[in-house]
């Protein structure tokens, strides 16, 4: 088990740069996800810490000891990738011994032999097989699994090296919804056991804030925030990082500043021309700035009783059972959406006349970076977990 | 469309058909004709062996008269030798050009596929040279060189094309298990790659167990000459003994049976399914 640290790391193709000096600290035992939109480069850090890709420039130390030049294998790191990756000619138990059959040492870079003893490796398969309840496939074929036990077997594949660090590339993208969150259970339950360190990558929103005990944003190449799951869903640093935890996402809308005052905000806005009064530390903002103000669809409701209001023709309403998802009618723009009571009888082409508190409403400046809120109530600021 | 439906698929195996007896009567002939006597094979050349016309001669000549077994022994060994070396050789070649970027990897695999286009007995000459410069004239080591580089052009190419094809995920697991690049190729290419492996045999096989040039110019010895050499013997200017020449065509025709059979048996579609989703 090992802490990992990257700084200032870089990648380049080429002349294309796709990692722009990515800096983060991972705990021993720590549980994180890089989650980032496709193409963020995400994957490729996650491949940069393997060891499958080289490192352009920054310094990647695991255990403080760096490891730019070492071979994945010297980093003692365990890898589950997207596709299983399970050798199709083995069985599933050849599957999880073959890393373990062989040494670097020996001639011939362990073509002959080298190893561990047979016994020692049957221990550690079996262990991790009755861990998965892979016991009965041991004998079968990577084609005769399904696809959540072959998800298995490389989990067990990772398990039986003992590694340093786990990653996880993707690993239930292709598991249907139902098997997804059985995995998910699982993997939460394996860090659990193993107090292993794990680094996890997903496009899945969902899948990182159940999973993670720190969550890394990443967005074209830069970390756009780094934190625990619910300080990025309370404490967006950004408009990328709002918009991308949460679903469904964010509400954003425009607006200009028509007032400052010490710990507020006035903000006239472009839907309704209606001014909120943000309580927001006002920074370096000025009268006439432009400004985006966000705000989440679970944190608005129909009625008229709290501070912020407005009133729109519903497009389209979503009935979940629990909970019933208005999207309204918003120009060109994304259409709004606001998280209603399961029971609401609102209809489609209904107008409705919705409220927040504002001191749910996060603003955003011209660059797109969150203003600090003042607000104290305790509903929209993350809680503090004890460790 | 419901006539055209069917019309289709009997089409074409009428086509297929047409073409396997077409391929197939000559040899036909020659397995039929081999048991009969030389009287039966002049006077009714299609007719099946009878009770009067069928012989075991030809059989027997081949037998007695000729070091049949030499020559057997000969083409096996070289046909074997050298089909190892152009499978052996010609994966590893073809993996590195794969997997690994160096620079001149593209010029490296369009130069090996140059061989491919161009005939090897062009070389003939400069061959024959090279194997007298090094001594090796009436030796079955000339017949191996000559054939590996031979068969080598198209087993890189099309080995190469089916390595490329093996998902990275797998070699990159295999990476992070800590497994070595020598490793990787035994245990998981090579394997992965079997039916190709099948199919490049055969192509190389058939060439090399027919051939009559390179034996009768590079090693025409008596202890030397392989199966399509040894025949000649039986070929004359002015008489041709049919029976041992079919005789002995029916016997060369066992061994790379066997061996196709052997080969054949690996060529076993989805063989990766399972490995990846």
């Amino acid at each position: 088990m090992a802490d990992i640290k990257l700084s200032g790391i870089k990648k380049s193709y080429g002349k294309a740069e796709v990692l722009h000096g990515i800096d983060i600290d991972i705990k021993d035992g720590e549980f994180v996800v890089f989650v980032g939109p496709s193409g963020c480069g995400k994957s490729t850090l996650l491949r940069l810490i393997a060891g499958l890709e080289t490192i352009s420039d920054g310094e990647l130390q695991i255990d403080g000891e760096t490891v730019n030049d070492m071979t994945p294998s010297q980093r003692k790191i365990a890898m589950v990738f997207q596709s299983y990756a399970l050798y199709p000619h083995m069985t599933v138990y050849k599957n999880m011994a073959f890393g373990l059959t062989l040494g670097d040492k020996g001639p011939l870079g362990g073509l002959l032999g080298g190893g561990e003893n047979k016994k020692l490796i049957d221990e550690k398969v079996q262990k991790a097989a009755k861990s998965l309840k892979l016991e009965d496939y041991l004998h079968r074929y990577p084609r005769e699994l399904s696809g959540g036990q072959r998800q298995r077997v490389a989990i067990g594949r990772a398990i039986v090296r003992d590694p340093n660090v786990f990653l996880f590339d993707e690993p239930l993208s292709n598991l249907d919804a139902a098997l997804r969150v059985n995995t998910r259970l699982e993997i939460a339950k394996l860090h659990q056991d193993l107090e292993a360190t794990i680094i996890y990558v997903t496009h899945d929103q969902v899948e990182a804030m159940t999973l993670a005990d720190k969550i890394v944003v990443v967005n074209g190449g830069h970390v756009a925030q780094c934190g625990s799951p619910l300080e990025l869903y309370h404490h967006p640093a950004n408009k990328f990082v709002a918009g991308f935890i949460g679903s469904p996402s964010m509400n954003f809308l425009e607006g200009t500043i028509t007032a400052v005052h010490a710990g507020s905000l006035d903000v006239l806005l472009d839907y309704n021309n209606s001014t909120a009064s943000i309580p927001i530390h006002p920074d370096e903002t000025k009268v006439g700035d432009k400004v985006t103000i966000g705000i989440r669809p679970e944190h608005m409701k129909e009625g008229n009783d709290q501070s912020f209001k407005l009133s729109a023709k519903v497009n389209v309403v979503e009935r979940l059972g629990e909970a019933s998802y208005l999207y309204l009618e918003n120009g060109d723009n994304d259409p709004l959406c606001v998280k209603t009571d399961g029971h609401s009888t609102t209809k489609s082409g209904n107008k409705v006349e919705l409220c927040a508190d504002f001191s749910a409403v996060h603003v955003f400046n011209a660059e797109g970076n969150a203003l600090a809120r003042t607000t104290s109530d305790e509903k929209y600021i993350a809680p503090q977990l004890s460790a | 469309m419901r006539l055209s439906k069917r019309v289709g698929p009997l089409g074409v195996h009428a086509v297929l058909m047409c073409y396997t007896v077409i391929a197939l009567f000559p040899i036909y002939l020659v397995i039929m004709n081999s048991f009969k006597s030389k009287k039966g094979i002049f006077r009714d050349p299609l007719a099946l062996p009878t009770g009067t016309t069928f012989d075991l001669v030809g059989f027997e000549k081949v037998i007695a008269r000729s070091s049949f077994d030499v020559y057997f022994t000969n083409s096996i060994s070289v046909t074997v030798i050298s089909l190892i070396f152009v499978l052996l050789l010609g994966a590893m070649a073809a993996w590195a050009l794969a997997e690994y970027d160096f620079p001149g990897s593209d010029m490296m695999a369009l130069y090996l596929a140059i061989g491919i286009m161009i005939p090897i007995r062009l070389g003939s000459v400069s061959l024959l040279k090279m194997i007298v410069g090094m001594g090796l004239v009436n030796t079955l080591t000339a017949l191996i060189l000559v054939y590996t580089a031979q068969g080598l052009p198209l087993a890189i190419f099309i080995l190469r094309e089916f390595i490329a094809q093996i998902p990275n995920d797998l070699k990159e697991a295999a990476r992070c298990d800590g497994v070595s690049e020598y490793r990787i190729f035994w245990s998981i290419i090579l394997p992965l790659i079997r039916p190709a492996l099948a199919t490049v045999a055969v192509f190389t096989m058939i060439p090399i167990w027919n051939d009559l040039w390179f034996p009768l110019i590079l090693a025409p010895s008596q202890e030397t000459a392989t199966v399509t050499l040894g025949i000649q013997q039986f070929i004359g200017q002015y008489v041709t003994d049919w029976n041992a020449v079919l005789a002995s065509l029916t016997l060369a025709i066992v061994p790379i049976l066997i061996l196709y059979v052997i080969f054949s048996r690996q060529l076993i579609r989805g063989l990766t399914s399972g490995a990846v989703k």
